[in-house]
């Protein structure tokens, strides 16, 4: 029975089946897990330290939304999560995480905006695969790249002073920094783009 | 050859077939994550899971599986195991994950995962591929944690056990900014010279056990 | 058309996929004693990481991508790598006996050489299109060719020479890759 074709056939596909259905389940286990690491080490403290200075009372964790933003042009679903950053049950804050593919892979940032100032409040990376002691320095806060993006107004967008902006590029990583600018520029523009499911409740 | 004991099966993974040296297989990962203790120990833990996992289910389906499809099969299971090792490690050890990179998906073109299925699980009953599973597994990690050590050592002066729980000691005080004399072991060419040199440390010791007999 | 030309030299020289990535260690210390078995596998694993690169490209694009099943990538790819070798080895019987009879045993060996799986991942990681992914798959090809062939050079000649029994073989062997990769490392100040 075993050189028969169609036991052959059926061995492969049950074994397939099987690993696919444990596979699916692993994978459901683990997606929280995963979703729970980066916000509790990654954006927590950094929304503290973002919203902190202006007096966001909320748990901004907890009342953060996802939005689906259509499927881009590889297929891909694009995402977009929103943290609401609240005064007093009015918000007036947000950070958007964004992605844009950089040098290793896609680039994932937080940007925390103060919708009353108009300003950008900071920006976190949470997740990168650049080169190290290069384009990863993205992923230090304490980098000059990061922090001088407090401050910065974003009524016309961001851009890299190579490109006419106010943004100094990592020296040596062109790459990571214009991917890092582009993600930025992304949330700048949903900001405006989506603002109505944005603020909504 | 000898019938082994279980026992035997298990130790034999230690040093007389112990991979890469004895066994040589298993070459990619090894040069490539030994840069760091924790690379090495890490990679071979997670190899050990999954040769262990796939040893087992390969001896207990031995009896159905059809000779003439038996890679396919093999190599369908090895990375479905391969998959859970992926998923597990960046939910829990992210930082680890983020290290060992593609070399972690890779595991499932370990030739020593695929080596011992073909050669041992598809011919031996569950306990003695749990035992033999176990023993390679646990030599490899062994070997891979000393090559992580002395390169990491000699490279950077320092050890690195667990980063995400900050385990780690500096054993050669380094000055500020200054990089480490040795640095080209933590890179390709000292991986190769490493590897080389233990071998070589490993055939004499075997000359010398000949000789003695 | 600089892009591509960046593209090739990195993967040949710079990023050395053997000797610089680590991958495809397995086939390189055991086929690298004769030129001529070297030249056979650098000519299969050439043909099979090129079309590799180009099919698991397609599957991530047009099957795992829109299913959400990206995490499957590993299994997937390795299938289809498998499948891939078989397929080749079927058809070149049948259509070009000579060269399957070259290529020898090499061809199945093929599908657990890591490079051919690393190169596939890394096209998708480095978010090429398919043109980049064809260029990066077969310079990474030649990359790893040309460090085999150069290895088998020199072990050649190692048989000739007295060495330490202690250091015969593959130990030698390894020292010698490691003075190779110290030398392509010089090519990282390249650009």
């Amino acid at each position: 029975m075993r050189d028969k074709i169609w036991f052959m056939v059926l061995v492969l596909g049950v074994i397939g089946a099987i690993a696919g259905v444990a596979l699916a389940g692993v994978k459901t286990l683990t997606d929280p897990v995963i979703e729970k690491f980066t916000l509790e080490q990654k954006v927590k403290p950094s929304l503290e330290a973002f919203f902190g200075p202006i007096g966001i009372d909320n748990d901004y964790i907890a009342d953060r939304v996802t939005l689906e933003l259509g499927k881009d042009d590889i297929g891909r679903m694009q995402r977009l999560t929103v943290f609401k950053g609240k005064k007093g049950g009015a918000i007036t804050a947000v950070a958007l995480q964004t992605a844009a593919p950089g040098y290793g892979g896609d680039l994932t940032v937080l940007t925390a905006f103060d919708i009353e100032g108009g300003a950008i409040l900071g920006v976190k990376t949470l997740d990168q695969k650049e080169t190290v002691g290069l384009g990863a320095r993205v992923g230090d806060d304490s980098e000059p790249f990061i922090q001088q993006w407090a401050g910065k107004t974003y009524a016309k967008g961001v851009a890299l002073s190579s490109d006419g902006g106010e943004i100094d590029a990592i020296s040596g990583a062109t790459i990571s920094s214009t991917a890092f600018t582009e993600a930025v520029n992304k949330a700048v523009t949903l900001l405006g783009a989506r603002n109505a499911e944005i603020m909504g409740e | 050859m000898a019938k082994r004991t279980l026992v035997q099966e298990f130790t034999k993974g230690l040093w007389e077939q112990i991979p890469p040296f004895r066994l040589v297989l298993g070459l990619c990962p090894t040069l490539a994550v030994t840069k760091s203790l924790e690379g090495g120990w890490g990679m071979g833990v997670a190899t050990t899971f999954v040769l262990v996992c796939s040893n087992v289910l390969i001896s207990l389906l031995r009896p159905i599986i059809p000779p003439k499809i038996r890679v396919p099969v093999f190599i369908l299971i090895i990375a479905t195991f391969v998959v859970i090792v992926e998923l597990v490690m960046k939910a829990y050890t992210p930082a680890l994950s983020a290290s060992l990179g593609v070399f972690i998906p890779l595991i499932v073109v370990n030739c020593i995962i695929l080596g011992r299925a073909e050669a041992f699980a598809s011919k031996n009953g569950v306990a003695a591929s749990t035992a033999d599973g176990l023993g390679i597994g646990i030599g490899f990690t062994l070997a891979l944690a000393v090559l992580g050590s002395i390169r990491e050592l000699v490279g950077t002066g320092a050890l690195t056990i667990f980063s995400q729980a900050d385990l780690g000691m500096r054993i050669i005080p380094l000055p500020e900014g200054q990089e480490f004399l040795f640095k080209f072991m933590v890179d390709p060419p000292g991986a190769f010279v490493m590897l080389g040199v233990m071998l070589m440390v490993m055939n004499i010791i075997n000359e010398r056990q000949a000789k003695a007999a | 058309m600089t892009a591509y030309m960046l593209l090739i030299v990195s993967a040949i020289l710079v990023n050395n996929i053997l000797l610089a990535q680590f991958l495809g260690n397995c086939p390189f210390l055991g086929t690298s004693n004769k030129m001529s078995t070297a030249t056979g596998m650098a000519m299969a694993v050439t043909f099979v990481m090129t079309f590799a690169g180009a099919i698991t490209w397609l599957v991530q694009r047009y099957m795992l991508i829109p299913y959400e099943l990206e995490y499957l990538q590993t299994i997937a790819f390795i299938l289809v790598i498998a499948a891939l070798v078989q397929l080749v080895e079927i058809v070149l019987q049948k259509t070009a006996p000579a060269l399957y009879q070259a290529l020898g045993i090499f061809l199945p060996l093929i599908t657990t050489n890591c490079a051919v799986l690393g190169v596939a991942i890394i096209n998708i990681q480095k978010n090429y299109d398919m043109m980049e992914t064809l260029v990066h798959s077969f310079a990474s090809a030649i990359g790893f060719g040309l460090a085999l062939v150069i290895f088998a050079g020199i072990r050649e000649r190692f048989v000739l020479s007295r060495m330490p029994k202690v250091l015969q073989g593959t130990a030698s062997g390894l020292i010698t890759a490691g003075l190779m990769a110290l030398i392509f490392q010089g090519f990282q100040g390249l650009f």
